[in-house]
């Protein structure tokens, strides 16, 4: 009977799981299959879903390509320098948010919160107009700065979190100690904090290496991003379409393996960060 | 909130000393970038949405006549058309998504956690990556989506999707790339829920889905609010996977207002226009903030119930 029950619950639970996974990965498959396939493979009637010949000469041109490699590398280090930045300044701005009292110290918090629903031309507008005065437009510094601002406010968040639900009482034995404030936080509470400066730090760099607005807007060609490039396909998408979706795929690999890796802490991370107090 | 004992003798000395200067000096470098890069520019945008402002051109103090412009202009009513399709569409779409995918990943059954791992790839995705994906599927002639509904028997003859639907289109590769944030929000709503209730409510004799009726759905009602409003200012935001798609066409189908912002600003450069469209939207956006911080405060009561 409760085995009836069991296996008739299966019967409801698979098939649906299989609808998911079909929603969920075959647009992936699709492009992935495609960047592996040549190019006559891809216009046959009726359509191949599975490739017949696996070939990476997509891969190879896409790499053999100085300006796409160009915009890879930049984007490696706006993405690096992006995260090394928030990071070194939220935590220390989480810290003060969790441990200290200070006036307008609500607000303050409020403020910053909302600037991550602040709509990003409104700030590109003005910061186009300051950028290009100051001689910053398609430059990696005007990347890294725009960048940071969007995700300062949720690396803030997430650490604040985190922190105040470490016990002070860790940070109180060192300071008897004779430890300073500043020791007490970074010999102390950020070894503790490890798994909310990975969550922090893999969306840092996943919403840089994404981020195709300020890449457009701020760069020409010198600091040109990967999403730049790869959104380029202006009439190239009917000459060489495994190419585009190469390109594709290589902008879509790193932050995929990112969340795969680190799933367990973004989960939760994710579902505190769309939460604040 | 803090353990009892020596902490509780210390903490008044620990915190109050030099208060004044130690969360300062931390929080500076965070403040000083948040000023520079997000409060200063933000002022900018409502001084420059006062001017005539074109690149390479004097700029002129002209009061609100750009927003008097944008109230007359016939294309903002287009747009706020096409964003309010846009929005509607899609939040509802993933709100009831979401809802039955995180049924499905609340029940327990062999390969849960692999499935709950796999519906996050979506997040991870850049926009652009995401446009030339829906590009590649919606491909007039060889592209999956005709060719299964060929095979279906639903088209006879292939269809331009990007052209001929291009606000659906916009819409299904939008929810195909935002599902798993909301999915997983609403779930971690659900696993809030305390089993208790649901023993109870069985006890008593409730079926399923009075269950679902009377316990989760009023339960579930701050957490869901967040994840809408979230979802409302996200979709709000869309411009990557407008430019991939559409570019706003054709012949300005697509023409969300954010896309419109871009459009005025950095195509057309008039940016005093487009500032006061910029702020006209910020307005809109800060609005529905006011509301995500009351539905936020119950949300996280739910979830750590």
């Amino acid at each position: 009977m409760k085995r009836a029950r069991r296996a008739a619950r299966y019967l409801v639970i698979y098939p649906a799981v299989a609808a998911v996974t079909l929603w969920t990965l075959f647009p992936v498959w699709w492009v992935a299959s495609g960047s592996i396939r040549p190019q006559y493979e891809m216009v046959e009637t009726p359509l191949k879903y599975l490739p017949r010949t696996v070939t990476f000469r997509s891969y190879q041109t896409a790499l053999h390509d100085h300006a796409f490699l160009r915009a890879l590398r930049n984007t490696v280090t706006v993405a690096g320098l992006t995260t090394v930045l928030a990071l070194a300044t939220g935590a220390c701005a989480a810290y003060a948010f969790a441990r200290f009292t200070f006036p307008l110290k609500r607000p303050l918090f409020l403020a910053i919160f909302l600037l991550r629903m602040i709509p990003a031309f409104t700030l590109a507008i003005p910061l186009f107009v300051t950028m290009r005065a100051y001689g910053l437009i398609d430059t990696i510094t005007a990347l890294v700065l725009t960048h940071t601002i969007l995700v300062l406010p949720v690396c803030i968040l997430i650490m604040r979190t985190f922190f105040e639900g470490l016990p002070v009482a860790f940070e109180e034995a060192a300071m008897v100690d004779g430890a300073t404030r500043f020791q007490a936080m970074a010999r102390i509470v950020l070894p503790l904090s490890a798994s909310a400066l990975v969550v922090a730090a893999v969306m840092s760099m996943i919403t840089s290496w994404n981020d195709y607005l300020f890449g457009l807007l701020f760069t020409l060609s010198k600091a040109r991003t990967l999403m730049v490039a790869i959104a380029d396909v202006e009439g190239v998408f009917y000459v060489d379409y495994p190419l585009i979706v190469a390109r594709g795929m290589i902008g879509l690999i790193p932050p995929v393996v990112a969340v795969l890796v680190f799933q367990r802490y973004l989960i939760r991370g994710l579902t505190s960060g769309a939460m604040t107090q | 909130m803090y353990p009892a004992g020596v902490s509780d003798i210390l903490r008044p000395r620990l915190t109050r000393r030099r208060l004044h200067t130690t969360p300062l000096v931390l929080l500076a470098p965070a403040l000083m970038l948040l000023v520079a890069v997000g409060g200063y520019p933000l002022v900018g945008a409502a001084r420059i949405s006062l001017l005539q402002f074109r690149i390479n051109a004097p700029e002129r103090f002209i009061g609100l006549a750009n927003y008097a412009r944008l109230l007359a202009d016939p294309q903002t009513l287009d747009s706020l058309g096409i964003t309010a399709v846009f929005v509607a569409g899609s939040v509802t779409t993933v709100l009831i998504l979401a809802y039955l995918i995180s049924l499905l990943l609340y029940q327990e059954f062999p390969g849960r956690s692999l499935v709950r791992t796999m519906v996050m790839i979506p997040w991870a995705l850049a926009p652009v990556v995401n446009g030339i994906m829906w590009r590649s599927l919606y491909a007039p002639n060889f592209g999956p989506l005709n060719d299964a509904l060929a095979r279906l028997g639903v088209l006879t003859h292939s269809v331009n999707w990007v052209v001929d639907y291009p606000v659906p289109s916009l819409i299904l590769a939008y929810v195909w790339k935002v599902l798993p944030l909301p999915t997983l929000v609403i779930l971690a709503g659900l696993e809030g829920i305390p089993p208790d209730l649901y023993e109870a409510a069985h006890v008593d004799g409730a079926g399923s889905f009075r269950r679902f009726r009377h316990i989760t759905f009023p339960l579930m009602r701050s957490v869901t609010l967040l994840s809408l409003i979230l979802m409302l200012v996200d979709a709000l935001h869309v411009f990557a996977l407008v430019d991939l798609l559409t570019h706003g066409g054709p012949a300005g189908r697509t023409l969300v207002l954010n896309y419109s912002i871009f459009r005025t600003a950095f195509r057309y450069l008039d940016f005093g226009y487009g500032a006061a469209m910029a702020f006209t939207l910020t307005s809109l956006i800060l609005v529905l903030a006011i509301f995500y911080l009351r539905a936020s405060a119950e949300a996280a009561l739910a979830i750590e119930r």
